[in-house]
């Protein structure tokens, strides 16, 4: 029987979400590679942190040319992850302790490898061969960007099997489904059922602006792609309550707008251009960036939600920011060029933050404070390092480190065996930096960010209130109030390293308490002058404000 | 007696929040309503097209305009024009408008620029012209590179001038420097300059502030301060199209070059 405490359908809108792969968390069998047995060992320690919801990166059978982004069966585990009852043992053990699960849900594409392009491609008259989207020319759809620039040269591929182009908006060994087929719209049901069934809480859904394709557009962001996406929720929504669908559309929070439609699409969706500015504005010692795009950020239904994230399994997406923003944020995070890969820094928080517990502290009271449900990167709360070595965007999928003992912890395997090497340098690697040494130091960084995750959860403000940024002369100081109701927060962040004193116009608040959330200390009301405050370098404060 | 601070205490509020910078443009102005507002956008351009990683402020210190001078500072906003000129700017672009503290004139003015760079740390110091139409978001450019380069502690730009101004210069003040100073500064009384934030420092120590030749010749003691201390001094060669104004007597304008030569004279014995 699986439970879950909360009976909110809006459940997402207070969650911390945490993003895993299976593969790399905890290895039960010795194989060096992570599986679901080994995952669910584990749940004590994520129920701990006081995470919500875990989101697994792709677990189906899968020829891993994309890092499990290419499915070959969308109703199965992999094997090297375990079985489906391991995966079922490991759901309902989640639900017992009050954690949701949300899986991948690769829509766009298949692999290559899938018996349904096997079948499309093996004769014309297959009646899977519609599944997909063929050609006799590559010349259909001219001018639709190619996304791979790095390794495509065309959005089409020669297969000689039927000696026909397939469409491929990803890596040629991709081939889209052909969402106009009514037969494709049905079996993607079937298969977000059979997960639904199993008892997931929802989907994290991979590229969907790219579903359907017409001639003369960029095949991008169509109302003929908004409609499957809206029949897939109203299916949801008739069949399940409390799950959530998240969207990963990596544009403008204006052009992700529509993805929301009238609440009737998704639940969900990331606010991709969010994430770089945090870290520009903290590099920058400036606000601008940030209060740019919370004041470009539209706003969406009431039943939706973003989400916000600092790292996560790929790069530091910089797509989203102009030509100068990005040679900036290069010559700042990635001198090294080997930390740099397609537009953007293949690294994780602690080494982006050069190991500085309160840039990793600020930039985290960031994440957890700004609109949106927050998604911590595993291995984060501890501030694991990276390998920009290894290839792809390995350096941040590297093993979990549990312990200083032999492979971290990880796996009973052979070193040798472990799917990537552990993290070994003498400053992030696993000897210094492991969950079980941070758990016995009260003041750890896992340690505190437990405690700002129950901050966090301890109010719904942060989750569901709006935002209204207060802008003192002091550009170091990011200030901004967060308010649902009759509750108000204010949060005050300095961006700098050197300590700053701000006057904060607060007027509109006079009256009210301001009582810091961490340590529950009071301070001096606010009254109708300048509210002036003095912050040591990094500092943050959040303060729940009273009208006693 | 207590000296007069150059810095009121509302513009140490705004500085405050400015923090450190990196370069800081001084704009001292008196009545310039006309066009005032074309050197302020030509700035702006130079900070987001040219230099959008550093920090950056823009301070007006006005001598008590009638004109409207600093609203129009304040108020300035940019044309579609100058947005392509420029990316989306990085940084919070600052711009302070105050009047000054003390006697009126150029030099009391250039006091509070120069107190403000020293508050706020800033590694080059620019002086702009108000009333000279000429300012470019380039010409700003060459006048803080060569600073931030550290190829120069002091850069004059040349100028045409009218030609009563252009007399004084070429047959007396020119060669009176030059055998002076032993150096050959073609502009050695032009209203623009930029300095590093070393010099302006140097500058505010000395006690020049309250003399006549400060406030009548602040322009040539700066050059002459930065010839006489060693400070490696630099010279834009391009003159700007248009004509320096021209001052109102001659006699009172060789009196004055005079006077602040001998002072200067006197400072660096």
């Amino acid at each position: 029987m699986s439970i879950v405490k909360s009976a909110d359908p809006l459940w997402y809108k207070d969650a911390v979400f945490y993003q895993l792969h299976v593969k790399s968390f905890a290895d039960s069998d010795g194989d060096g590679i992570g599986d679901f047995v080994g995952l669910t060992s584990k749940l004590d320690y994520l129920e701990s942190l006081a995470v919500n919801c875990l989101w697994l990166q792709p677990m189906y059978p899968s020829p891993f040319r994309d890092d499990g982004y290419d499915i070959s069966d969308y109703t199965d585990i992999h094997p090297c992850y375990g079985t489906l009852q391991d995966f079922q043992t490991f759901l309902n053990h989640a639900h017992q302790r009050g954690l949701r699960v949300i899986i991948e849900l690769v829509l766009n594409h298949t692999s290559d490898q899938h018996p349904w392009f096997t079948e499309a491609r093996s004769s014309r008259e297959n009646p899977r061969r519609d599944w997909y989207v063929w050609s006799d020319s590559d010349d259909r759809y001219r001018g639709v960007r190619i996304i791979f620039l790095d390794t495509e040269r065309s959005n089409w591929a020669w297969d000689p099997v039927s000696r026909a182009y397939y469409w491929h908006r990803f890596f040629s060994h991709q081939p889209d489904l052909n969402y106009d087929n009514p037969a494709v719209r049905e079996e993607i049901w079937k298969v977000m059922k059979f997960w639904l069934d199993l008892g997931v809480d929802g989907f994290r859904v991979d590229a969907v602006p790219y579903l359907v394709e017409r001639e003369g557009t960029s095949c991008e962001n169509l109302p003929e792609t908004h409609a499957v996406l809206k029949e897939l929720r109203s299916r949801v929504d008739a069949n399940y309550s409390g799950k959530v669908l998240l969207a990963e559309a990596n544009m403008w929070p204006e052009d992700v707008r529509p993805y929301f439609g009238s609440g009737d699409e998704f639940h969900m969706s990331f606010h991709f251009p969010v994430m770089p500015r945090m870290f520009m504005a903290l590099r920058l010692e400036d606000r601008k960036p940030l209060v740019d795009i919370i004041e470009r950020t539209p706003s969406i239904p009431d039943s939706c939600q973003w989400g916000i994230f600092l790292r996560n399994h790929d790069e530091l997406t910089l797509e989203m920011v102009t030509e100068v923003e990005r040679e900036y944020m290069w010559d700042e995070y990635a001198q090294d060029p080997q930390a740099r890969i397609n537009l953007g820094i293949r690294r994780r928080l602690a080494p982006l933050m050069e190991g500085d517990r309160r840039r990793i502290e600020l930039m985290s009271g960031l994440l957890m404070s700004l609109p949106g449900s927050p998604i911590l990167y595993y291995g984060d709360e501890i501030g694991m390092g990276d390998n920009v070595y290894l290839g792809d965007r390995n350096s941040v999928r590297t093993p979990m480190q549990w312990s200083g003992d032999v492979n971290a912890g990880f796996s009973p395997a052979d070193p040798e065996r472990l799917w990537l090497p552990l993290i070994s340098d003498a400053v992030y690697g696993y000897q210094a930096v492991n969950v079980q040494s941070q758990q016995r130091n009260p003041t750890s960084l896992l340690n505190w960010t437990r405690r700002l995750i129950e901050v966090r959860r301890s109010t719904s403000v942060f989750g569901r209130g709006s935002i209204e940024v207060v802008k003192p002369a002091n550009h170091r100081v990011l200030a901004f109030t967060r308010t649902l109701g009759r509750e108000t927060a204010l949060v005050v962040n300095n961006l700098a390293g050197t300590a700053q004193v701000v006057e904060l116009d607060l007027s509109h608040l006079a009256g009210a308490i301001p009582i810091e959330m961490f340590g529950g200390s009071i301070f001096p009301r606010i009254g109708g002058e300048p509210y002036i405050m003095m912050m040591g370098p990094y500092d943050f404060y959040w303060f729940r404000l009273r009208w006693l | 007696m207590e000296q007069l601070s150059a810095l009121p205490d509302a513009l140490l509020r705004q500085l405050i929040a400015v923090g450190q910078v990196d370069v800081l443009v001084g704009l001292p102005t008196l009545n310039n309503a006309a066009t005032v507002v074309d050197v302020v956008r030509a700035v702006h351009v130079c900070f987001t097209r040219d230099f959008p990683r550093l920090r950056t402020v823009m301070i007006n210190s006005d001598g008590g305009s009638t004109d409207g001078t600093p609203e129009l500072i304040r108020s300035a906003s940019f044309t579609e024009a100058d947005m392509v000129l420029t990316s989306h700017p990085l940084r919070t672009l600052h711009r302070i408008v105050v009047p000054y503290h003390g006697l009126p004139g150029k030099h009391t003015a250039l006091r509070t620029v120069f107190a403000a760079g020293e508050l706020t740390q800033a590694k080059v110091v620019v002086v702009l012209d108000p009333s000279g139409p000429a300012t470019t978001p380039g010409r700003v450019t060459e006048m803080i590179t060569p600073i931030t380069r550290s190829e120069v502690e002091f850069l004059a730009p040349c100028h045409s001038r009218h030609p009563r101004d252009g007399v004084l210069v070429t047959q007396l003040v020119r060669p009176l420097v030059r055998a002076l100073y032993g150096v050959a500064l073609d502009e050695p009384l032009g209203p623009e300059f930029s300095c590093s934030g070393r010099f302006a420092s140097r500058c505010l120590e000395r006690d020049i502030w309250d003399h006549e030749a400060a406030r009548f010749a602040i322009d040539m003691w700066l050059r002459t301060e930065a010839v006489a201390e060693g400070f490696a001094v630099g010279q834009i060669w391009r003159p700007a199209p248009t004509v320096a104004g021209a001052r109102t007597r001659l006699r009172e304008a060789v009196q004055q070059v005079v006077m602040a030569l001998i002072e200067s004279l006197r400072a660096h014995d």
